[in-house]
């Protein structure tokens, strides 16, 4: 009973208690009326008052009822009564009567909470049951525009009634209408290319029968000719005996990420060529002003050389003899010879300025990594490449970017001899092999227009080169490069055309080189 | 080498901002008898005042405060260019092209043959010294004509036009033994016998023969 105080309560109050008395007053009423038609009727008509207060007002006023009625039957009753024993009489039967009543305005009252009870729980539930469906709307729209954003759509296929339901945005993917329902298994199979159809059956087939997850990826012809990429995901579910009943998962349009990994790899391609241009390019600028500079630097201190044992093979045939004068040239000339020599030690310490790092190389991968930058131009002048690359090749020791420097250069002399071989095919043929237990060999043999037999003693001479402009030191670091791991460099004329270079390099130990 | 009689013995300029360069060049260049003088750097060499004999001028092409070629044009300004043998540590083509053009006499690259800076520099001398010989033969002429007098100066623009004696009297006004007189001692004051000589000199000198309008030849 809700006793919380409000303004209206008072009034309500005695509402109900007016009410009660109201009730009581009317039963009495009508009994005593009743009972002047037909005497000894029971006054349970007390009862329908008393519950009727209960119900209406509550315990409180169905007490109140049930002692006005049981005192109202009780003094109606009096008259037939008779006054023998006087009121103490009627006593039992007014506590008889109210407590009949109390009991009765008790059960009414209980009924009575119930039912707001029950009322008040219905309308909470009606509440929750509304929140509860905006909420799910809510979720719904937010993973509706999920799958709209993602382009993915939920599909789920019934196995065994051969039944495939779609969500809005699987529609929008395959570029279909939902009011048309969703195709059977083999209408969809009807829109996938031609070219992956084989692929989804193949994936479809692994998956229900070795158990394996459905994960595809296939293209799709959508009724109005786009060709779109997707990602089909699926889950698989099995009844008790394993058989497959349910498929259920998701289709995602992968066009775009398509599209831009395939730009991305272009790009990726684009930007390694430019790098491997721009080494190239840097390298042989830098060699062609370390070139310059080197010239220049040691031209000075060979001026003085020349000019002054000139001079003094001069003062020494002069008349008169001047002896001193030649002593001080020839003293000059030691001095800028040594000179010279500094400036030859400066630049061998900037040629090595960069400290080799030590580390174990796999020289057929170096080898895969060095012709992939040459790439370009083997294609570009048709150059056939053979490889022979011994299968478990140890490992060396030494430094990768020198040690790739050498390749690089073998290579480019080959691809430079190739490039202009107009009668014989253009061949250029790679080889790795162990020719001892601890030294590993690496050949580079090309078809090209050779060397003459005189020369090829002289290519790795620093400054010694057969092309119009060419330095002539490229062989000469790569002889420098490989002695400095401990290996030998060494050319000789093919038997048919061409010419082979070679160089080996010790095995490289975990102790160390 | 022979010393000429007339003028102070040849001197030699060497200009290279390296020590090991000059100090070779003079070595040798003094071995075969001739005076030199070396300088570090353009700056040092153009405080020199020009000497009174012949010269010449080893010059390194790139000087760390100007150019070789710099310096050239600041002797042509100055008024007293000699002969310029360049060399250079750069086998600067362009250069070099450029250098012959202005007036060098050589260029060598280093490291250039002994014989080949020691007969460039004889070459340059022997230039130098004709060169001198003809300033020196200019500045007389010149003399010689300035001693002229207006007069004598008049006459001798007519008569390397090849005009008579009797137009130009009537041209100048006044009559034709003035005329022989005047020319007379023109060609006495310049010391020569001929119209022939006197035309070269003339020549010489950029004088330009009149134009008279009412040429003879009609």
């Amino acid at each position: 009973m809700n006793l919380a105080l409000n303004p209206r309560q008072p009034l309500r109050l005695i509402g109900n208690y007016g009410f009660a008395v109201l009730m009581v007053g009317s039963a009495a009423i009508v009994l005593a009326l009743l009972r002047e038609i037909s005497p000894g009727l029971p006054g349970s008509l007390f009862f329908c008052a008393v519950m009727l207060s209960t119900w209406r007002g509550g315990l409180a006023p169905g007490l109140l009822a049930s002692v006005l009625s049981s005192a109202a039957c009780v003094l109606l009753s009096l008259p037939q009564a008779g006054p023998e024993g006087g009121a103490w009489v009627e006593v039992p039967r007014f506590l008889m009567l109210l407590c009949t009543s109390v009991f009765i305005s008790w059960l009414c009252s209980e009924q009575r909470s119930a039912r707001a009870a029950l009322h008040q729980a219905r309308i909470e539930l009606e509440r929750c049951v509304q929140d509860r469906t905006k909420e799910l709307a809510t979720s719904e729209a937010k993973l509706k525009e999920a799958q709209r954003l993602a382009k993915i759509g939920y599909w789920e296929r019934d196995l065994v009634a051969d039944r495939i339901t779609w969500s809005p945005e699987t529609y929008k993917i395959f570029g279909l209408s939902s009011p048309l329902g969703a195709p059977t298994l083999a209408g969809l199979q009807e829109m996938i290319h031609p070219e992956d159809r084989e692929i989804q059956k193949q994936a479809l087939n692994e998956a229900l029968q070795a158990g394996r997850s459905y994960d595809v990826e296939y293209r799709i012809i959508r009724p109005d000719g786009d060709v779109r990429f997707l990602h089909v995901w699926d889950e698989i579910e099995y009844d008790r005996s394993g058989r497959a009943i349910r498929m259920f998962g998701t289709v995602q349009d992968i066009s775009e990420r398509r599209r831009v990994e395939a730009l991305l790899n272009e790009n990726e391609e684009k930007l390694r060529l430019a790098r491997a241009e721009l080494t190239r390019v840097a390298r042989v600028t830098a060699v062609g002003e370390l070139a310059a500079s080197i010239a220049h630097e040691i031209n000075q201190p060979l001026v003085g050389v020349v000019t002054n044992a000139n001079a003094a093979a001069r003062w020494l045939a002069a008349v008169p003899l001047n002896v001193d004068e030649a002593r001080q040239a020839i003293h000059r000339i030691a001095r800028d010879g040594n000179r010279a020599g500094e400036v030859i030690k400066r630049i061998r310490a900037l040629l090595t300025k960069d400290q080799p790092t030590k580390t174990q190389i796999n020289l057929n991968e170096l080898i895969k990594e060095t012709l992939a930058l040459s790439r370009p131009e083997l294609t570009c002048k048709q150059v056939v490449l053979q490889t022979e690359l011994a299968a478990k090749l140890p490992f060396v020791r030494g430094d990768r970017v020198q040690l790739q420097q050498v390749l690089i250069n073998l290579f480019g002399n080959a691809l430079d001899a190739l490039g202009t071989l107009e009668t014989r095919p253009r061949v250029l043929r790679i080889r790795t092999r162990l020719s001892a237990p601890d030294t590993v060999l690496v050949t580079v043999q090309d078809s090209g227009s050779g060397i003459a037999p005189d020369a090829i003693e002289r290519v790795f001479e620093p400054f010694y080169t057969t092309k119009a402009h060419g330095l002539g030191m490229g062989l000469a670091i790569s002889r420098s490069i490989v002695e400095a791991h401990g290996g030998r460099v060494s050319a000789a004329r093919n038997n048919d055309s061409g010419v082979t270079f070679e160089f080996s390099l010790p095995v490289g130990n975990g102790a160390g080189a | 080498m022979k010393s000429p009689a007339a003028l102070p013995s040849p001197v030699v300029f060497v200009v290279d901002d390296d020590p090991a360069v000059r100090e070779a060049i003079d070595s040798l260049i003094r071995s075969v008898g001739l005076r030199v003088e070396t300088f570090s750097s353009a700056k040092e060499f153009l405080k020199r005042e020009r000497p009174a004999g012949p010269a010449c001028l080893v010059l390194d092409v790139r000087l760390p405060d100007r150019s070789g070629l710099q310096v050239q044009g600041e002797l042509l300004r100055k008024g007293c260019p000699f002969p310029i043998i360049f060399i250079t540590g750069h086998g600067d083509i362009p250069m070099s092209v450029q250098a012959m053009k202005a007036g060098a006499l050589e260029f060598l690259t280093k490291p250039f043959r002994d014989q080949d800076l020691l007969e460039a520099v004889q070459h340059a001398i022997e230039r130098d010294r004709i060169n001198m010989q003809q300033r020196k033969e200019l500045t007389e002429l010149r003399e010689r004509y300035n001693s002229l007098t207006q007069r004598e100066r008049e006459i001798m623009h007519f008569v390397i036009a090849g005009v008579m004696n009797k137009v130009i009297a009537s041209e100048l006004g006044t009559t034709e033994i003035n005329i022989k007189v005047h020319r007379g001692n023109m060609m006495k004051k310049l010391h020569v016998s001929s119209i022939a000589d006197l035309v070269w000199i003339a020549q010489k000198l950029q004088i330009k023969p009149v134009q008279l309008l009412s040429n003879n030849a009609d």
